[in-house]
């Protein structure tokens, strides 16, 4: 359960305060992955930030039961002096992984990131790509209920990407993602709603059609229908076959996985 | 390259329901571990200057003391003296103004839930205390070395007034990490302020020659008092500086713990929100 109560954010700018939310009441819908869109500036990555408990609001709250991730493939909270690894083990620590489960998680994004020695020195020495690779990985290494993401959900190489998309596709399994993206494709692939905010509103599609149709008709940017090297588009056949190997995948990791102790 | 997508670590998920003193507990001792590596391991120098800056500044003054022949202070070894005045004053100025930083420092880490403000000052401060601790003893020991006798007289009234001095860098770090917030520019005013504090504090020379309508005024810097505690507690034989106690500067702690947290608690939202 996610709901946001009486909620109100704004920003003191020169030319006076700007509203983003108020007193914004919605309750998004439970047990389904959720699409968050709107034009640039209607507020998506600050709900998104919001919710993940990451930005306060001027007033009201975010209410809930869930356990909500930080936003997937955020790199701005590793310190550049230490290593990844440990920026790894700080990250379990506060999350109340030790011992056994702090190693395992260790070696889980160490071999997830593949970035060789590079995991045990300064990650000021990294190369963006490498930072971003340890930051998903660290993302996928915990079990949460909701994955919030903004926007980039395909970095590095293609090998990587496709990696990327295999940890996701096994972690659905058990969670559901609040995805903000302008990727109509994206949105398809992942989401099961459509939460369109607009002027402070936000409004539910339980429908993606109906939902994307209306981001479209909203003042938004242009439609991006092509994601980086695949195009998935209008293509009702290419939706379905996409929709199809995500939970075949699924379905190959639960043959896979040994029943839990 | 891996056909099959890597298994999932198991239990690395995070413990369904952590009490809040659980998870303070976790963040503020993995934020001890960070900030403790992020100082110390990255380079080997930053560990010898915590323990160098104040050996340094002792042999440049016991230096010049010696060549002046100047006698401090009956009672007081005169390097006893400087430690004793020197460490507590360096770890009181590291406590408030590393504090005074932490938000700005660690802003990335609130994008963690678990993180709060607060957290990083009480990791920042067990870190001072801790690499003070390791200062001051292998200063004593060295001092001790030499033959002078650097075992505490008064241990208890030693921790007391050491507790007092902690409380009261805590308390202006957290009022200052709240005001820097909307006012940066205090810091860099309150850094300046360090240098007539060292002076003042009675830190390198004894305040006991000072007339006694100046010291009344000497005697309103709380540091003056805590630091003279501090002599009494190590050497039996120091004549205490006439009107120093501890009730005044346990005072000034609580003020600014109070004046700090009712700060913190009116711009808990706003430190880590963005603007």
């Amino acid at each position: 359960m996610i709901e946001l109560r009486k909620l109100t954010k704004s920003y003191a700018t020169r030319q006076g305060r700007r509203y983003v939310f108020r007193d914004l009441d919605f309750r998004f819908p439970d047990g389904v992955s959720i699409g968050l869109m709107g034009g640039n500036g209607a507020g998506k990555s600050t709900l998104l930030r919001l919710i993940g408990g990451i930005d306060m609001p001027d007033s009201g709250a975010v209410l809930t039961d869930a356990r909500i991730s930080w936003p997937v493939g955020l790199s701005s909270g590793f310190q550049r002096d230490l290593s990844a690894r440990e920026n790894v083990e700080f990250v379990c620590r506060i999350h109340g992984a030790t011992g056994a489960s702090l190693r395992e998680t260790v070696a889980y994004v160490r071999a997830f990131a593949d970035i060789g020695s590079w995991f045990d020195l300064p990650m000021s020495t990294y190369s963006k790509g490498m930072r971003a690779r340890v930051a998903f990985g660290l993302s996928m290494a915990f079990e949460f209920d909701y994955y919030l993401i903004d926007e980039a959900m395909a970095v590095g190489d293609p090998q990587f990407r496709r990696k990327s998309r295999e940890a996701f596709a096994q972690r659905m399994g058990g969670a559901h993602m609040i995805l903000v993206s302008h990727n109509v494709a994206d949105i398809r692939e992942y989401c099961d709603a459509v939460v369109l905010l607009e002027a402070g509103r936000a409004t539910l599609y339980e429908d993606i059609e109906a939902g994307l149709a209306a981001y479209e008709g909203s003042d938004g940017p242009p439609l991006r229908t092509r994601r980086r090297g695949r195009l998935v588009a209008d293509d009702p056949a290419a939706r379905r076959e996409a929709r199809e190997r995500r939970q075949a995948l699924l379905r190959t990791e639960r043959d896979r996985e040994p029943p839990a102790p | 390259m891996a056909a099959h997508p890597l298994p999932l670590p198991g239990r690395a998920a995070p413990t369904p329901r952590r009490s809040p003193w659980e998870i303070q507990k976790a963040v503020v001792f993995a934020l001890f571990i960070r900030e403790l590596r992020a100082r110390i391991e990255g380079r080997w120098l930053g560990l010898l200057w915590t323990v160098a800056e104040p050996v340094a500044h002792l042999s440049i003054i016991m230096t010049l003391f010696i060549a002046v022949r100047h006698v401090v202070r009956p009672g007081i070894d005169a390097a006893l003296f400087l430690a004793t005045g020197l460490v507590p004053f360096f770890l009181f100025r590291n406590i408030s103004l590393r504090n005074a930083d932490s938000v700005r420092q660690n802003f990335g880490l609130f994008s963690y839930r678990q993180v709060k403000p607060f957290d990083t000052l009480l990791s920042r401060t067990l870190v001072e205390v801790a690499l003070s601790s390791l200062a001051y003893t292998v200063v004593l020991a060295a001092l001790g070395w030499w033959g002078i006798d650097v075992w505490p007289a008064r241990p208890l009234e030693l921790l007391a007034a050491s507790s007092v001095l902690i409380a009261l860098g805590f308390g202006l770090g957290l009022t200052l990490m709240v005001a820097c917030t909307e006012r940066p520019r205090i810091r860099t005013m309150v850094g300046l302020a360090f240098v007539p504090l060292y002076l003042l504090s009675g830190v390198m020379f004894p305040l006991n020659g000072v007339p006694r309508e100046w010291l009344d005024w000497l005697l309103l810097n709380p540091l003056v008092h805590l630091v003279d505690l501090m002599r009494q507690g190590f050497a039996a034989g120091y004549p205490p500086l006439p009107g120093a106690g501890l009730a005044y500067p346990t005072g000034w702690a609580l003020g600014l713990l109070a004046l700090g947290l009712c700060l913190y608690r009116v711009e808990r939202r706003r430190l880590i929100a963005s603007t």
